[in-house]
């Protein structure tokens, strides 16, 4: 096969923005919290001129114009250079005012045309150079949104606001955590921004102790009122007590936080009934059956597995992700009862699980004694009627309890679109990963292959993940969040470094060897291919739902968020 | 809603149907109007129907509904097309041979969908009881692998053990067996006589074998066995994926017929 040289795609051959000059590099380094960073902190191939220049862009905004809406996905943050802005906290203003997140689809007849001139070839570029990348486009050229009686809005809505000035910061927990943004924020009078995408601000996160802790800070304040904010049992309780219990609150951090590097390998060794009670063991513990429980615990990031001990092994009864809540049942019990309750069953950390600890005096007197309270006291009712620590026979069909833990032990609870393919009616017909090619110029985008539980598989297919530790460590931002929560990787800026396809545990990143119309491949000086990062998009630019899920004519493929386990058992039980 | 309600509805819709569209070519007939225009003309439209779902796969980048849905209809339009049909030929077998050819013809779409159909439900959960899944695309990598291993095996065993008793049992009764896919039909009846054949002529050898390669006809127990996942895979997977190349040709050509069919009545309709 012929081949064509050309240069490796490199971290920066696509900067954030191209207008990004020395001049406003200067600007930036004259701003509050960059000027006090040290050039002597960053190694010469990342000098902090140069994240500046590559991963930071100034964005400016109108007076009343929306910045960034709740529920989006970022891939930076943002620094306030110059002007106000207003930070709207959930309940926030109607998001009816300024629509929903929009996400780009292409037309019907687009998508034809795209079909018609697919390449016969696979994996084919007309170039591996970075072009002009989707994410480098300035946001304020799409989709100008201005909201004229902000002031009025928010006082209506009684909700909290905080204004933001020159040398605040804002969307740092959602990029950190990568999770969508709970805060609206809208200019208040012209302004101007820089925002840093994730993988500059992790760099200077990384060599500036000072920028660490005040982004780590922010990180923990913000984070925490929000989430309390979130959770139905504090939903009804007044500002003035949500500040109050920010404070008494503890946060707390268990496991890795990039808990893929080990996962794959212990999963590999496990072979056995007793390798996996010895992988369970293994998993950080934060409450341990049989004591006594030292406050409710809040889960805000990550997952962490509920299990008993029986006999000589480790039942898993169920698993919780962001919003669950441990303990309740015991303290409510033991409120009741005036002497304390040992907790039913025990929760890990599943690789990485970052919780808030709520005290339990404080949640006696707030919460449990709060008998005035109508609409609090429903809440509570309710929170300890879904409480998962009841006996398992009691809420739970043995398909639910063989499922969870498969899952569970295979940290699919992850997925919130995972491919699960009834292995009873596929009949291998392969139309799903046809219609797959089809959608994405002749390459299919998963394999039909994968774990499977009974009758049941989870297909290699990329699982659009809560906690996408695929993201972690791109060096160009390639892979990113789209505004609907899909994890997607931006072609031409895809360096083809592997560090996604490497770090995500399920193996549904595929690198491929790149090649132009005339089937040569692309290769660097040294005769290397050029290697690109493939994976599922869940055909989030065509109409309706994933192309292989449409093509199945039996029933035999869905996409299903595997945190429910509900729905998971419901099409499990057809 | 589940299969088996589905299911349910699906077929109480069908009689409905079924017994209504009867009633009304009776009444057509005692009208003293031919049914047999109105049926064959319905006859075409659920025959384009049907082609529509060969189509509607093809073209899966226009989004027309779930594939699962258009299959039920394909299904339910196949067998309430018979009832037409048999209206159609007034429930008597037709004299004429291109009439008597389309009949057959059409009899034998249905069949080979009424059977592909059975196939898919019945070997797809056969191969779901498999201890593994496998890729049909790779199974010949991997019967190549196999064979590589297994004569890797008994040349080490010939090394080790010093004696070729195994070697020649393999040579004259295994070798063909890894040589390429095998026992075909019996992996589709769901029969292991053939298999368990193979396994009891390597047990009945092993009192001929020295210890070392005792051990060694275990292991070579172990690859017939991976043989035969593979060749359960192979016969299985081959039939679903081929059973559409008796069907969707029969349908082709039934189209063909019906369009000559159709030519030839309304050339013809002045002497009916």
């Amino acid at each position: 096969m012929n081949e064509i040289l050309v240069q490796r795609p490199r971290r920066w051959d696509q900067p954030f923005d191209e207008d990004m000059q020395e001049q406003q590099v200067l600007h930036v380094l004259a701003s509050p919290h960059f000027r006090n960073m040290q050039p002597a902190n960053f190694p010469k191939a990342l000098q902090l001129e140069d994240l500046i220049r590559n991963d930071c862009r100034i964005r400016r905004f109108d007076k009343h114009q929306l910045m960034v809406r709740a529920g989006e996905y970022l891939n930076s943050a943002f620094l306030i250079l110059s002007g106000k802005a207003i930070m709207v906290s959930p309940p926030g203003i109607d998001p009816g005012l300024w629509g929903q997140v929009s996400v780009n689809k292409i037309s019907l007849g687009k998508s034809i045309k795209r079909w018609w001139s697919r390449h016969r070839l696979p994996e084919v570029r007309t170039s591996v150079s970075a072009l002009k990348s989707n994410t480098g486009r300035r946001a304020s050229d799409k989709g100008r949104v201005i909201i004229d009686n902000v002031e009025e809005l928010i006082a209506g809505a009684s909700c909290e606001s905080e204004t933001l000035h020159s040398g605040d910061f804002y969307g740092e927990s959602a990029v950190l955590g990568r999770n969508e943004i709970t805060n609206t924020v809208i200019a208040l009078e012209p302004i101007e921004v820089l925002e840093i995408r994730w993988q500059g601000l992790r760099e200077i996160r990384k060599r500036e102790a000072g920028f660490r802790d005040l982004i780590d800070d922010l990180y923990r304040q913000r984070g925490l009122s929000d989430h309390l904010l979130s959770v139905p049992l504090f939903q009804h309780l007044s500002p003035h007590l949500i500040k109050e219990l920010s404070k008494e609150a503890l946060f707390e951090v268990h496991g890795e936080f990039e808990w893929q590097r080990g996962f794959k390998t212990i999963s590999e060794q496990a072979n056995s009934e007793a390798d996996y009670n010895k992988l369970i063991e293994s998993e950080p513990l934060i409450a341990c059956e049989g004591d006594s429980p030292d406050g409710l615990l809040l889960i805000r990031n990550g997952f962490g597995r509920v299990s008993r001990n029986i006999n000589f092994g480790h039942y898993t009864l169920s698993y919780l992700s962001k919003g669950g809540m441990f303990g309740l049942d015991e303290l409510h019990a033991a409120w009741l009862e005036g002497k304390p309750k040992p907790l039913n069953c025990s929760f890990r950390a599943l690789g990485y699980v970052d919780a808030i600890r709520i005290p339990t005096q404080w949640l006696e007197k707030n919460i449990f004694e709060s008998e005035s309270n109508e609409a609090l006291k429903g809440v509570l009712e309710e929170s300890l009627g879904s409480s998962i620590t009841m006996p398992p026979e009691q809420k739970t069909t043995p398909v639910q309890r063989e499922l969870t833990e498969f899952l569970v032990e295979n940290r699919f609870i992850n997925g919130s679109a995972a491919m699960v393919i009834d292995l009873q009616r596929c009949i291998r017909c392969d139309d799903c990963v046809q219609a797959c090619a089809n959608a994405h110029d002749n390459n299919p985008r998963f394999n039909r292959h994968g774990k499977s539980f009974g009758r049941y598989m989870i297909a290699n297919a990329c699982m659009h993940c809560e906690d996408p530790v695929c993201m972690i460590g791109c060096p160009t931002g390639a892979i990113h969040r789209a505004p609907g929560g899909e994890v997607k990787i931006n072609d031409p800026t895809c360096i083809g470094c592997s560090t996604c396809a490497n770090n995500c545990p399920y193996d549904n990143i595929r690198m491929v060897e790149v090649r132009d119309e005339s089937n040569q491949l692309f290769k660097d000086a040294t005769h290397k291919p050029i290697l690109k990062a493939t994976k599922c998009d869940l055909c989030s630019e065509v109409s309706g739902k994933p192309a292989c899920e449409r093509a199945c004519p039996h029933d035999a493929l869905t996409r299903l968020d595997l945190k429910d386990i509900a729905k998971l058992s419901n099409w499990v039980d057809r | 809603m589940r299969f088996r309600a589905r299911r349910f509805w699906n077929f109480t819709a069908l009689v409905i149907a079924s017994l209504l569209i009867t009633l009304a070519f009776e009444i057509v007939d005692l009208s003293l109007r031919v049914p047999q225009y109105y049926s064959g003309w319905l006859m075409i439209i659920l025959f384009a129907t049907l082609f529509a779902f060969y189509l509607k796969k093809r073209l899966s980048i226009i989004p027309m509904g779930s594939s699962s849905l258009w299959a039920q209809w394909h299904y339910y339009l196949g067998l309430f097309s018979l009832i037409v049909f048999l209206n159609h030929i007034n429930f008597s077998v037709p004299a004429g041979k291109l009439e008597l050819l389309m009949s057959t013809l059409f009899l034998l779409v249905l069949a080979s969908g009424i059977g592909g159909l059975l196939i898919n439900r019945h070997f797809a959960k056969r191969l779901s009881y498999l201890s593994e899944e496998i890729i049909y695309e790779r199974i010949p990598g991997y019967n190549l692998q196999l064979k590589n291993e297994v004569e890797s095996l008994i040349t080490n065993c010939v090394e080790k053990s010093g004696s070729t008793t195994l070697a020649d049992y393999y040579i004259r009764h295994l070798s063909e067996y890894f040589h390429r896919p095998r026992f075909i039909i019996s992996h589709l009846l769901g029969s292991n006589y053939a298999i368990e054949r193979i396994v009891a002529g390597l047990q009945n050898q092993m009192r001929y074998l020295n210890k070392e390669e005792a051990d060694y006809a275990l292991l070579l127990k172990n690859c017939i066995e991976r043989k035969r996942m593979l060749d359960t895979h192979f016969a299985l997977q081959s039939a679903l994926k081929y059973w559409g190349i008796s069907h969707a040709p029969l349908a082709l050509s039934l189209m063909i017929f019906i369009s000559l069919h159709m030519v030839l009545v309304y050339a013809f309709r002045g002497a009916a």
